[in-house]
């Protein structure tokens, strides 16, 4: 089936996959970014979000309300999350990868617990193909590639031109400094926390359509997304290259060979890539670089003397 | 034995930090498991044999994790490669002696490869810190979906792909693999035990907490790594090969994520860095969880992640920790009652032992040359071409304002790779795109501004540490009787730093912290000596003790560059004053005449004169 | 740190410790209070996937297992035991099944072991049970033993199958489709592990025996949830050409939602693991596909109108479609039981000498081990309606006798 290297449908997967990827990567990538900590817990998140659509499915609501669910779920879990777990390990990050690591199993229990551990199947709200001229395509997974350009325009305003994305970065850059100023830098790293747990729930509701909906779906989402954010670094635009990048060679290689070997095509890039430049591609000058989430200087996690002694 | 001799004795084993409390559990425990299996049933015998092989496989992850601070979020890599390789040979070569030994030689040597590999990737290279954590979880992720590959290569005709593997090696009962493996146990917590305490164990825990500081004491923290990363990889190895024979099994889970977070969780539960702490964690989940878990697999994975998450927050030194610690605050009351114990770790002055290369007579040559230093981060230009020579036998002062770029100064001359342009010389050897450890060992020390110390070292551990300028330790013994060159004694003495050589490091004053960093830079017997700030924050008695050993110092011939800020001090003690501006030298000469001259007031208080 | 932040953190910590102290002693003494059967019952053990990618089958699994243990119970038990069923999760992972088939006979005790289960779990949970001298039921259909190209795992006296093997179940329908309907151009998808790489090879030959071509072939692995990438390739094929979609579980659901939503036809697509719980799941997505048993939930035979009622009767307003998939369970329980009545003794070698001695009147009418370890069972070809049925009997094959899997001396 070489024969056919690429058509149209293709390069729709390979664009639609790359939307998605970011689209599961944006909730990690604001809290690693603004937070500069690991959430490990992200893949269960997702799955919680994917649960909360199911909920809405399953009582006959609209699917599109699975959405604003999803996030207010997310948001709500999140503030929760920060106040009981994140807030108390400030300052360090390692143990942070741990402590989330653990929540994520505490979701998957808590899940299976009160929804059962059985596959559960959502239907999607958009059904059938659009027709784009040059190609029919799943009009669903057209969804997925104008919201994920929505969420790039959203989170690239927020940053770059609203106060909101001021203050953010302030506290980022120099929180002492920020706080003399007025800024309540734990208000900050709360919200942002809760944002980016919502953003994961929204991604649940996303893909709950288009996969089995259970407690461990959240792992292989997880790690994807992990590695896109490590290569994406610090930056919203770096996000956005990566994930697409990254989407589409997973559903090139996927097209070439077998799924297997495309679903190891984002881990070794993503090895190669840091490899080559350890600040990935927030080290490169790209358009988008404004949209820093992070300014670049400083190397990221030093081992805080709180994590390391004992 | 006379009661006195018995309460010596006892003082001894609480007082003294010694192997033998340690050997006396293990003792227990050894007791313990020689009448275990005549007590249960053979499902739990079996349960056991199973804990014994993951309590082996968290040893490796202890040493390390808890001791070398190397988080592998992916370290079933090479569990399951020991599983596989075995379950191949066995397939393939038959279940003789031919197939076992190829197949733990085999899947000993394949993980040692790919440690080496991915060591080789992650430490020798700036990455940055979670690099390490990425790359193993990678490495686990992949190797566990190629296994899983049944179409498109012809892997899976070893690997069994999805299936996975099932041969059976031996037909030994569980009895046979009960002792086997409880031996093998045994005989690895006293190996790991040892090796930790020994001066090697002193020098992973200095990766641990401050790999930045060793490697400017000298240590190849890049190889010490790659060192603890491949035995504990080849252990974890053996594991896998002991597991995956005792289920007659190899399969993807094996390498996979699930067994990944499994030892990581095992290892935090019983507590990081104490050997011990993740053995018993090991044996107490390896029962608890099927018993609990075959009945409310839900309810288990709760409570385990719970626990998890709390001892990480509130004990992150684990059960085993929280019962040392516990343990500690009761021995001063012990300690009362019992005679008092000679403190063991002893300093022993000698002589300085490296080569003097500048001696009394030749004072004045040049040690080391600056040439157009250049620094930039970016646009920001910091260092804009530094010319500057340090002779030995002198004090050179370098004084600037906030931002001339002074401490980025000693750390492009002490880690020359930094460097965005220019020529550095020591000792007539060009220095240029080398790592801390080798500028260290060339004869170059230095101090930082504050303290960078390892917090979890004794005051006897950094001295020892500093004076081994980089060398390997032995693997087994521990040395108590710290040898230490006269100036660092001086120090030590004067400063009351060798009244506590077992005091850890995070409970020092801060006086004695900027002592040490100092004693620290000078028990590296150096050349050439970069201080930046010593003496801030010190009282004024303290600074008085710090200005007449510098002076002491430099008449041995020893070339020092010092940072400061306090211009009484620098007048009182410095030969020659460079300033320093916008990352130029504006100007070099001696003290009195630097210092009082326009050129300094019009930098200091932007006066025009 | 604040006093007070220092007191709770240690609060904390004792109360971890006395927890994990508690549970150390709970480990401690669990070895003593023994899990050992209670008089008078005797437990049988099921591996199958209670949660993973094949658990979509288990709804009704449970049920009917269930039923058959309560029936022999209410028949007055096995040689004076109560029969108690151990059911083992293996979350469709070959690694848990093999631990679970150790607990199975280790920890519970059971004299028999049966799996619903894919064979990769199967191939897992048998060694074991192989070595603890267990009858062992495979109570699936499954991809045939080394003498059809299959597996040898297989290949040993305690080994029996109640499900259907290749060669009752591929060529008649295959023949069909590539003779009767013209399907000429094939291209098979599958799972990536044994049973879909197997099924498929078998596929391939009948399709080329009866001069069909094969186009292509396409694994993906059985936690795939993204079929995109396959679904463009479906969709540049001549027009035309069939799809063989061996896809097990919860990928088969997802693949058909995204072949439908993408505007696929399944007119002529066949699936060989698609029974009436997937199609449930997948909600009309697989309606109008292919699928070729031995047994149909709807199906009007004596035996399964007197099995549904009894269902009914058991489960009234909460029964879970019955399988074939799940059924072949259902019988594994009865002719075990029979047989260990017959050997009154739950020894292996007697009921193993038993077991082709017994027949039993099950859903799919009467059932009887061969001397090769398997049964002779019917094949029917059919196709799936909008709902949890397949609505469409297309063609009935009677009762193909299966092929010998294995050389008579593993049976010794």
């Amino acid at each position: 089936m070489l024969a056919v290297v690429i058509n149209a449908d293709q390069a729709l997967n390979m664009l639609s996959q790359g939307a998605l990827l970011f689209i599961l990567a944006s909730g990690l990538a604001v809290i690693f970014g603004l937070m500069n900590i690991i959430n490990f817990a992200h893949g269960s998140l997702i799955m919680v979000g994917a649960y909360a659509g199911a909920e809405v499915a399953a009582h006959h609501l609209s699917s599109w309300l699975a959405i604003p669910i999803g996030f207010a779920v997310g948001v709500a879990l999140g503030f929760v999350v920060e106040v009981v777990l994140i807030r108390r390990l400030y300052g360090r990050p390692w143990d942070t990868i741990l402590a989330t690591i653990g929540l994520g199993l505490i979701l998957i229990a808590v899940v299976s617990i009160v929804f059962g551990r059985e596959n559960k199947y959502v239907g999607t709200p958009l059904s059938g193909e659009w027709n784009l001229g040059f190609d029919r395509y799943s009009s669903y997974r057209l969804f997925l590639v104008i919201f994920a350009a929505a969420l790039f325009a959203s989170l690239w305003f927020v940053t770059n031109k609203t106060r909101l994305g001021l203050v953010a970065r302030a506290v980022i850059a120099n929180e002492t400094l920020a706080a003399t100023h007025g800024i309540d830098s734990r208000a900050v790293r709360r919200w942002t926390f809760m944002v980016g747990a919502g953003l994961a729930g929204v991604a649940g509701a996303l893909v709950a359509p288009i996969g089995s909906v259970q407690p461990n779906m959240g792992q292989d989402y997880l790690v994807d997304a992990f590695m896109v954010v490590m290569v994406a670094y610090s930056s919203v635009g770096g996000l956005l290259l990566a994930a697409l990048l990254f989407g589409a060679a997973e559903s090139w290689v996927t097209f070439l060979t077998t799924p297997i070997v495309g679903s190891v095509t984002i881990i070794v890039l993503t090895a190669i890539t840091l490899r080559v430049l350890p600040q990935g591609f927030s080290a490169l000058a790209l358009p988008g670089r404004d949209g820093a989430l992070r300014p670049r200087s400083g190397r990221d996690l030093p081992t805080p003397p709180e994590d390391a002694v004992r | 034995m006379t009661a006195d001799a018995a309460r010596l004795r006892l003082g001894r084993l609480v007082a003294a930090r010694s192997l033998a409390p340690k050997l006396g559990l293990l003792g227990v425990g050894v007791v313990a498991m020689a009448i275990a299996p005549s007590l249960v049933s053979t499902h739990y015998e079996d349960l056991l044999v199973q804990s014994f092989i993951y309590a082996i496989f968290a040893i490796s992850f202890d040493l390390l994790w808890g001791y070398t601070g190397v988080l592998s979020l992916g370290h079933s890599a090479f569990f399951g490669v020991g599983g596989y390789v075995i379950g191949v040979s066995a397939t393939q070569l038959g279940h003789g002696t031919e197939g076992i030994a190829i197949g733990i030689a085999g899947g000993v040597a394949g993980a040692v490869i790919l440690a080496l590999a991915v060591g080789w990737v992650a430490f020798y290279s700036r990455v940055t810190p979670i690099y390490i954590a990425v790359i193993t979880l990678s490495l686990a992720l992949v190797l566990s979906r190629l296994a899983a590959l049944t179409s498109f290569t012809a892997l899976s005709d070893y690997t069994g792909g999805y299936n996975g593997l099932s041969f059976i090696l031996t037909s030994w009962p569980i009895t046979s693999w009960y002792w086997l493996c409880g031996i093998a146990l045994v005989v690895l917590t006293v190996l790991a035990l040892v090796l930790v305490r020994s001066d090697f164990g002193r020098v992973l825990i200095g990766v641990r907490d401050n790999e930045r500081r060793l490697a400017y004491l000298g240590y190849d923290v890049p190889r010490l790594k790659l060192t603890v990363f491949t035995l504990s990889a080849a252990i974890a190895a053996l594991a896998g090969a002991a597991y995956a024979s005792y289920l007659d099994f190899a399969s993807p889970d094996l390498l996979g994520l699930t067994v990944a977070t499994n030892v990581l969780i095992i290892v935090s539960i019983g507590g990081r860095g104490t050997i011990i702490g993740p053995v018993v964690g090991a044996i107490i989940i390896g029962l608890v969880g099927p018993t609990v878990s075959d009945r409310w697999p839900e309810y288990w994975q709760l409570v385990l992640g719970a626990l998890f998450v709390a001892i990480v927050i509130f004990l992150p030194r684990g059960l085993w920790g929280a019962i040392t610690d516990g343990a500690k605050t009761l021995r001063p009351l012990l300690r009362r009652a019992l005679p008092a114990e000679q403190p063991r770790t002893r300093l022993v002055p000698t002589e300085w032992t490296q080569p003097r290369r500048a001696r009394a007579a030749e004072h004045g040559a040049s040690l080391a040359r600056f040439v157009n230093l250049r620094k930039s981060f970016g646009s920001l230009h910091v260092l804009r071409g530094v010319d500057l020579d340090v002779r030995g036998g002198e004090i050179l002062c370098v004084i600037g304002p906030n931002g001339a770029g002074k401490s980025t100064l000693i750390n492009v001359v002490t880690d020359s790779r930094e460097l965005s342009d220019g020529e550095i010389v020591f000792d007539g050897q060009r220095s240029v795109g080398l790592p801390p450890a080798r500028i260290a060992r060339r004869g170059v020390g230095r101090t930082f501004q504050g303290t960078n110390l390892m917090e979890t070292y004794t005051v006897g551990d950094s001295l020892f540490i500093a004076g081994r300028r980089g060398s390997i330790p032995s693997l087994w013994r521990r040395t108590h009787d710290i040898p230490l060159n006269e100036e660092v004694a001086t120090l030590d003495a004067a400063t009351g730093l060798a009244d506590v050589v077992d005091v850890r490091v995070s409970d020092l004053s801060h006086g004695k912290r900027q002592a040490l960093e100092l004693s620290m830079a000078l028990a590296l017997e150096p050349q050439v000596l970069l201080l930046d700030e010593p003496t801030a924050g010190l009282t004024d008695e303290e600074r008085s003790i710090v200005g007449p050993l510098l002076r002491e110092l430099a008449a041995r011939g020893i070339g020092i560059v010092l940072v400061e800020h306090d211009l009484d001090f620098v007048r009182a003690i410095t030969d020659r004053v460079a300033v320093l501006h916008q990352g130029r030298v504006e100007v070099v000469g001696p003290v009195e005449e630097v210092v009082g001259s326009p050129l300094v007031r019009e930098i200091y208080l932007g006066v025009k004169s | 740190m604040g006093a007070l932040r220092e007191r709770s953190r240690r609060l904390w910590a004792a109360a971890i410790v006395v927890f994990v102290a508690a549970a150390a002693a709970v480990a401690a003494a669990a070895p003593y209070a023994g899990a050992a059967a209670r008089a008078g019952t005797v437990k049988i053990g099921l591996i199958t996937s209670v949660t993973g990618p094949a658990s979509v089958y288990y709804p009704s699994i449970k049920q009917v297992t269930q039923m058959a243990v309560d029936e022999i119970n209410a028949s007055g038990g096995v040689n004076g035991d109560k029969v108690q069923l151990v059911t083992a999760d293996s979350n469709t992972t070959p690694a848990q099944a093999a631990t679970q088939s150790r607990r199975l006979a280790l920890s519970e005790g059971v004299k028999m072991e049966f799996v619903e289960d894919i064979v990769a779990d199967r191939d897992a949970a048998l060694p074991f049970a192989t070595q603890a001298n267990i009858p062992f039921i495979y109570a699936w259909s499954y991809e045939g033993g080394p003498l059809q190209s299959g597996t040898d795992t297989v290949c040993h006296k305690n080994f029996w199958a109640t499900g259907q093997v290749p060669n009752n179940l591929v060529p008649k329908p295959i023949q069909y489709l590539v003779q009767t309907k013209g399907w000429k151009q094939w291209y098979l998808i599958g799972s990536d592990y044994k049973w879909p790489r197997t099924m498929n090879k078998h596929i391939s030959v009948a399709i080329t025996q009866n001069g069909g071509k094969v186009l292509g072939q396409e694994y993906a692995p059985l936690t795939q949830t993204d079929f995109s990438s396959i679904v463009t390739k479906l969709k540049a094929l001549p027009k035309g050409s069939a799809i063989v979609v061996n896809l097990v579980g919860g990928s088969l659901i997802n693949f058909f939602k995204q072949w439908h939503a993408a505007g696929g036809s399944n007119d002529r697509v066949i699936a060989f693991a698609m029974d009436e719980q997937t199609l449930g799941a997948a909600g009309g997505a697989a309606a109008g596909a292919w699928g070729a048993y031995d047994y149909y939930a709807n199906g009007k035979t004596p035996g399964n109108t007197a099995f549904l009622k009894k269902l009914k009767a058991k489960y009234d307003g909460h029964v879970a479609v019955p399988t074939s998939l799940s059924e072949e369970g259902y019988e594994a329980i009865w002719l075990w039981a029979l047989a260990a009545r017959k050997a009154g003794s739950f020894d292996l070698d007697k009921v193993n000498a038993a077991m082709t001695k017994v027949k039993f009147f099950g859903p799919r009418g009467w059932v009887q081990f061969l001397p090769n370890h398997h049964i002779a069972l019917p094949d029917i070809l059919a196709r799936a309606g909008n709902g949890s049925y397949y609505t469409d009997f297309v063609k009935n094959f009677g009762v193909i006798a299966p092929a010998d899997q294995c050389p008579a001396s593993a049976w010794a």
